[in-house]
């Protein structure tokens, strides 16, 4: 006898209620896993989010990290690239202390020597001076090419460009004004280095509106700017400045001892 | 029209204003419905209009009855409430099915509707995110059915929820919806009262009657077939429908 629980053994009234019921069941429980799915995808997704929210907070920190790595390589940069200035620069200044020590050197040696010359001239003119010995036919000394020194004038002059710092170089510009107070026409102006006195014509004839504002206008020498560019050789040299007037006489405006290093010139 | 009874134009934007502001706190059920149930006499206050657990089952028993003759009811029927408050018509309905679904936009009210049905093992509580029932999944249900609601809810969420209990009732599944009617006594007492608030201090959940003829219209353009009105021995008046597919 088959048990009334078993499905066969059911009216077929009985069966399709059955069958409705476990449908209608299967409906419930499927309305439940999909609502306990549904809660288990927003919560994943809130995760997700917030997740992505801190990945997002993590990036951006990381992103600064970034930015600021870059900022201190930049700043060490900047540091190593000041220390190798300041190295240089020690170089330089230490060159510079030996070429000072030796134009000081050198100074002192010319002092003596010129103690000793003004002392033989001293005791030269003293009577009863008489030289020890015969005369003795003093050796043929090699003429000094002396540049000639021009008598100085009158003049109002400046110079934008000094010739007293320490230069370094090949070439130099001296640039500036000069006008005779007396207001002689100014025609020329020159520069002439070293001993051997080779010499380079300024350009004349610049505007100064400034100058002739402050010291008044002069009919000849309306535009009193000049400017003069030449070779220079390394070591202790004299610079002469000088102007003509009236296209006849030279007169000196400066003449200057300059100190030229080798080297490429500094801004 | 004259200067005098033109309003000025700064009073209407304001007016204006606070009327669409007061829209839209109307549209925010959720905030709405959980206000009005902070305790649980409020919120059978709010729903059914009576604290008394004695008035509230007999009530529900009427509703009962008016389902089972609209639209039947089986034993082994999945039922799903739309805007279940604190489960008043759940209670004695999920003993006469296979299973009953309550789902409410508020929160708080199914809290109260838990403790309502606590340790009855038919019942599954819902809280909906919005309009709608995306909660649920397609052709779950038997019946659908939503009673005393559509007065709290504009007409575009009204349609929606017909919408959707097309979508999750299963082939040959029937609906049920309610409300007030506009030609009655009752109510037409129940738009006058609500006319009487100022607009500016209407309350959201006010009472909105209906037609007869816009529940049938929802539910004909949902796609239900056998679209019927019904007057209803309560005051109220009801559409009914049936989803295509075989008939049960």
């Amino acid at each position: 006898m088959s048990s009334p629980l078993q499905p066969d053994s059911l009216h077929p009234a009985e069966q399709l209620d059955e069958v409705m019921r476990r449908e209608a069941w299967l409906r419930v429980k499927f309305a439940h896993d999909f609502m306990t799915f549904e809660t288990q995808v927003k919560a994943l997704r809130k995760k997700v989010d917030e997740l992505s929210a801190e990945l997002g907070a993590r990036n951006a920190y990381v992103h600064e990290l970034h930015l600021e790595r870059q900022t201190r390589d930049a700043l060490v940069h900047e540091l190593n690239l000041e220390r190798e200035k300041r190295v240089a620069r020690e170089g330089e200044m230490l060159g510079e202390f030996a070429i000072y020590s030796e134009m000081l050197r050198a100074a002192e040696d010319e002092r003596e020597a010129l103690r000793a010359e003004v002392a033989f001239v001293r005791a030269k003119s003293a009577r009863g001076w008489r030289p020890f010995g015969a005369k003795k036919k003093s050796a043929e000394k090699k003429p000094v090419a002396v540049a000639t020194v021009f008598p100085a004038y009158d003049f109002l002059y400046y110079l934008y460009t000094s010739p007293f710092r320490l230069h370094r170089g090949d070439r130099m510009v001296l640039r500036g004004w000069v006008m005779p107070r007396d207001g002689r026409e100014l025609t020329a102006v020159r520069v002439r280095v070293g001993d051997a006195g080779a010499q380079v014509l300024a350009r004349v004839g610049l505007e100064e509106p400034e100058v002739v504002r402050q010291h008044g206008a002069q009919a000849k020498n309306p535009r009193p700017g000049f400017e003069a560019e030449f070779p220079i050789a390394p070591g202790r040299q004299w610079l002469r400045l000088e102007a003509q007037l009236e296209g006849r006489e030279w007169f000196s405006i400066l003449h200057t001892p300059i100190w030229v290093l080798r080297g490429a010139s500094r801004p | 029209m004259n200067d005098e009874t033109e309003p000025a134009a700064g009073g209407a934007s304001k007016r204006w204003e606070q009327r669409l502001l007061g829209m839209g706190e109307r549209s925010d059920y959720k905030k709405v419905w959980n206000r009005q149930a902070e305790d649980s006499g409020m919120a059978k206050l709010a729903v059914a209009g009576h604290e008394d657990e004695k008035i509230l089952d007999e009530t529900a028993e009427v509703t009962i009855r008016i389902l089972r003759e609209a639209v039947g009811i089986f034993p082994h029927d999945v039922i799903l409430e739309i805007g279940c408050g604190v489960g008043r018509v759940g209670k004695p309905l999920s003993r006469q099915c296979l299973h009953w679904f309550g789902a409410d936009i508020s929160g708080v009210m199914l809290k109260h509707a838990a403790h309502r049905l606590r340790g009855l093992p038919n019942v599954t509580l819902v809280e909906l995110a919005t309009v709608g029932l995306r909660e649920f999944p397609d052709a779950i249900f038997d019946v659908v059915y939503c009673t005393v609601v559509f007065m709290h809810l504009f007409e575009w969420d009204r349609y929606r929820y017909v919408q959707e209990a097309h979508r999750v009732l299963r082939p040959g599944g029937r609906c049920y919806f309610d409300n007030v009617p506009f030609d009655t006594d009752h109510g037409w007492e129940v738009f006058t009262q609500s006319a009487r608030y100022p607009i500016e201090n209407r309350p959201a959940h006010l009472s909105m009657v209906s037609s007869r003829e816009e529940l049938r219209t929802y539910l004909t353009k949902a796609g239900f077939l056998h679209v019927q009105g019904r007057d209803e021995f309560n005051g109220r008046i009801a559409a009914t429908g049936r989803k295509s597919g075989e008939l049960k």
